[in-house]
């Protein structure tokens, strides 16, 4: 047998205590009232940002009188969790510890009557926190306790305009005397347009990211396959005098280089569609220098849901993983998020999910590890051919000294064995490998000549030797080597070891910088003969402290 | 910037002199124009100009005159606030921003006292200065380390000119109205180093000329041409051409002889150059018109015994229309 419920049972506590619970940033306010803007279909949307109060207008398809009297329900909406993004009955309340007065008017395509709605959360505050503080005092029971239906039939108001007050189709929300603790940190810009174009479904900008049209397309196409709803809203922020559109993000900057063509994958398993995901990897095997924007991101229909470090784990590797820039778009009309926005809601779909975002994540890691071995192979072939010009530009010098020729053999022999190994191992790209071809075939050819030619050293040692320096007879198949070609794909090479560090993106102390520099004079600097081999004992230092972070 | 007590001299020159020329630069601009100033907390000026207006940039101290204080009640900011918000609603406005501090303080700390910047985004075509005391008097504000530091509202409009000298807009020309409502009688020892230090020989002339008179009289046509002399080197030293309109001196809120006030009303329009720009109006053209006031609905020449001067337009459009900088760099077709 049910128990009888009266309005008393509720108390009005709870939707203080629920709002605190859910929005722990005051921006989250914003994304709340722009995701109801997006439910209403709306193209454009304001947020201004001045004086004491926050406006957030939209051209969606505004509120009919019957609509905006269910916008004061708590927990219960009309909203269709499968293609509204807001559908839990509790964001109109996220600025209730926000602002000491809310005001939403719309005006409905359908009945073209302007309604205010107005919310009194000053007062609403203000009996709460005196009902706490009789409490305190032992000065109230619980049965004398407000509850939740009387607290807000008295302080919300309800009320129809004329069309004069409220002349455009849409909704606009007053957000009126904001607590000034709060409002400090939404007036500066940059912080909130940061967070807007994380969490919310804006456009990628087409002049400052190169991939931003065929991305947007993509992911259309694809959930148009499905039959996946996605929405995409233009947004402009305005905080005092500063107003600017918002895009997402990314820009071409982002990279250190041209970023590398965006990979897509489908993310599904078992028969289940769950949306689509894009990444960028960065050009140099290097992380992306903004934090913010490393790794992916999930969205549900374009609201960010959690953060990007909390799904680095589903890839082998962190350092691939930092090495993109991507989003998981998410439109399965079932997976919900939680009501904080933190994760999906727990479900055995949310389980698949995961399954198969472990799934594109190792497609991502092995696009990533082909990528770092393609162009340390690039590195390498470049390397070689350099290495092998300089010795044939300096051989005749050493004509006469077989102890330094012995030495130039064994450099030969490893360019040899280096390029050949990674012919053989396949981890070369393959436009590419007649060049590597050449150079292990120049190596051998010139390695057979300087033994040759150590050997009539060796006879001249013995007999006197008369008239000019012997040719190295390979210096023409050297010539015929191509010109190193990826030099403009790498970083310039770290000039000294502490260089090592910064370009790895390594903090690294004051002590310890000195003890680095300490290191690098006394042992790296006093081993190189020359400066060519010092930065390249550090290029190598670098590529091998490089692996053992990626092994990490 | 005084307490706001409208009176039917302010309703008559809002409604006659200031709103017909407003509405005549926005059909010559072709375009709604933005509105920088002190529009007050019930915001009467631009209820009356609001069909010309389309942004505004409005600054409003919390308790004139004591020194700004967050601490301070914030409710005429807030009714201001307000105003501007139903104007946005209604769709009179397509937006707006709000300084809390008085003008000086914001524009020369470039923030208000809740440290929300200062930016202006395009070019402003109306200023409002109503700023109601001495134009020499110094706003002293404690700045962040408690130093007691001066603002002038001298430098408030130099400043004012310097940002829009340097904003660049691809829609907006950069021509505008300034009016600047000063307080006529705070002024007197100011005066004297005026008269005492200047180099100029038509302001030398027109001190001899109005040396017979005294009082109040007086005071008022050193001010006029101390506020041309100052704020025509500022409008050519930011490369915009000034063109003074007649002064009109009349009667602010409340009964003593000390709420006379004088509104200067300026047309500045950009005139770049190797130097300076230049300003086509003579000193003594300007300073022997006759001051305008108010009697009853109507703005009439005032008429002072004791000294020679001319009559001038009592309509602020034909003034404009008929001067050299209109026929130079308003009525020429790019």
């Amino acid at each position: 047998m049910g128990i009888k419920i009266t309005k008393h049972d509720i108390g009005a506590e709870i939707i203080s205590i629920l709002t605190k619970g859910m929005y722990f940033d005051p921006r989250d306010a914003l994304r709340e009232y722009v995701q109801n803007g997006i439910d209403a279909d709306a193209q454009n949307m304001e947020i201004k940002i001045r004086g004491n109060s926050i406006v957030i207008q939209d051209d969606g398809c505004g509120m009919d009188e019957e609509t905006m009297r269910k916008v004061v329900r708590v927990g219960i909406s009309d909203k269709r969790p499968s293609v509204d993004v807001g559908f839990r009955g509790i964001g109109i309340y996220s600025s209730f510890h926000l602002c000491d007065n809310l005001r939403i008017y719309s005006r409905s395509r359908t009945d073209n009557t302007p309604y205010l709605l107005s919310f009194d959360f000053k007062k609403m505050r203000e009996i709460l926190h005196q009902q706490q503080v009789e409490r305190l005092k032992s000065q109230l029971t619980g049965d004398q306790l407000i509850d939740l239906q009387s607290l807000l039939e008295k302080h919300i108001d309800f009320k129809t305009l004329g069309t004069k007050e409220f002349p455009k189709v849409g909704t606009r929300v007053e957000m009126i005397n904001l607590d000034p603790n709060f409002f400090k940190s939404l007036t500066k810009f940059e912080e909130v347009a940061d967070y807007l174009r994380q969490v919310v479904p804006l456009h990628f900008q087409s002049q400052k990211f190169k991939w931003s049209e065929k991305i947007e397309s993509k992911v259309s196409d694809v959930c148009r396959k499905y039959k996946a709803e996605f929405e995409l809203v233009n947004l402009t922020l305005q905080v005092n005098t500063r107003i600017e559109k918002l895009y997402r993000p990314y820009t071409d900057e982002c990279f250190n280089g041209e970023p590398l063509e965006p990979h897509f994958e489908e993310v599904k398993i078992d028969g289940y569609f769950f949306g689509v995901a894009w990444g960028c990897l960065n050009p140099v095997r290097k992380k992306i220098s903004d934090r913010e924007l490393r790794g992916f991101l999930i969205k549900k229909q374009g609201f960010a849901i959690g953060k990007r470090i909390n799904i680095a784990k589903y890839f082998r590797r962190t350092t691939y993983f930092d090495r993109y820039i991507g989003e998981i778009m998410v439109v399965h009309p079932e997976l919900l998020p939680n009501a904080a926005r933190t994760d999906f809601e727990i479900s055995p779909l949310r389980v698949l999910f995961y399954e198969s975002l472990s799934d594109i994540a190792t497609e991502y890691n092995d696009i990533a590890d082909k990528y770092q071995e393609y162009t340390k192979g690039d590195e390498q072939l470049d390397e070689s051919i350099n290495k092998l010009k300089e010795i044939e530009a300096n051989i005749s010098f050493y004509a006469e000294n077989t102890e330094q020729l012995v030495n130039i053999i064994m450099d030969v022999r490893k360019i040899h064995d280096l390029i050949k190994g990674r012919l053989e191992r396949k981890v070369l790209r393959e436009e590419r490998t007649a060049e590597a071809g050449d150079v292990v075939r120049s190596a051998r050819a010139l390695e057979r000549e300087i033994q040759r030619f150590i050997s009539q050293a060796r006879e001249r040692g013995k007999v006197k030797r008369k008239g000019k320096t012997p040719e190295v007879k390979s210096i023409e198949r050297i010539k015929k080597l191509p010109e190193a070609k990826g030099k403009e794909l790498f970083e310039n090479p770290p000039e000294n070891l502490v260089e090592i560090f910064d370009i790895l993106d390594i903090s690294v102390s004051k002590q310890l910088k000195t003890i680095l520099e300490l290191i690098d004079e006394k042992f790296i600097q006093a081993s190189a003969s020359n400066k060519t081999e010092y930065l390249s004992i550090l290029k190598n230092l670098k590529d091998e402290i490089e692996d053992v972070l990626t092994e990490e | 910037m005084g307490e706001f007590k409208d009176t039917i001299q302010k309703e008559v020159i809002r409604t006659q002199w200031c709103k017909s020329l407003i509405k005549f630069v926005h059909e010559k601009l072709g375009y709604k124009l933005i509105y920088l100033g002190l529009p007050g907390p019930q915001a009467l000026d631009l209820l009356e100009w609001i069909d010309y207006i389309d942004q505004v940039i409005a600054f409003q101290c919390r308790e004139y005159p004591k020194p700004s204080s967050v601490n301070q009640s914030l409710d005429k900011v807030l009714e201001l606030e307000k105003k501007l918000r139903d104007f946005e609603r209604q769709g009179k406005l397509t937006t707006f921003s709000l300084y809390d501090g008085y003008i000086e303080e914001v524009v020369l700390r470039g923030r208000d006292i809740n440290g929300n910047h200062l930016s202006q985004n395009d070019v402003v075509t109306i200023y409002n200065l109503d700023f109601c005391n001495g134009i020499t008097a110094p706003l002293k504000v404690k700045d962040d380390e408690g130093n007691i530091q001066e603002y002038y509202k001298s430098d408030a409009i130099r400043r004012l000119l310097e940002i829009q000298r340097d904003i660049s807009s691809q829609t907006r020309c950069k021509k505008f109205i300034m009016f600047l409502t000063v307080h006529s009688l705070f002024w007197k020892e100011e005066a004297k180093k005026f008269v005492s230090q200047t180099e100029s020989e038509p302001l030398k002339k027109y001190f001899l000329k109005i040396n017979s008179l005294r009082g109040g009289p007086r005071w008022i046509r050193l001010l006029k041409a101390y506020i041309f002399d100052t704020v025509k080197r500022y409008f050519c030293n930011y490369d915009f051409t000034p063109e003074f309109l007649p002064v009109i001196y009349y009667k602010g809120a409340g009964l003593v002889i000390e709420n006379w006030l004088l509104l200067f009303t300026i047309i500045g329009a950009e005139n770049k150059g190797i130097s300076e720009a230049p300003c086509f109006q003579r000193t003594d053209d300007f300073l022997s018109q006759k001051f305008l006031t108010v009697r009853g609905k109507s703005l009439i020449s005032l008429n002072q015994r004791g000294i020679d001067e001319i009559n001038c337009y009592q309509d602020s459009i034909k003034a404009f229309c008929n001067s050299k900088c209109y026929e130079q760099l308003w009525n020429r077709r790019k």
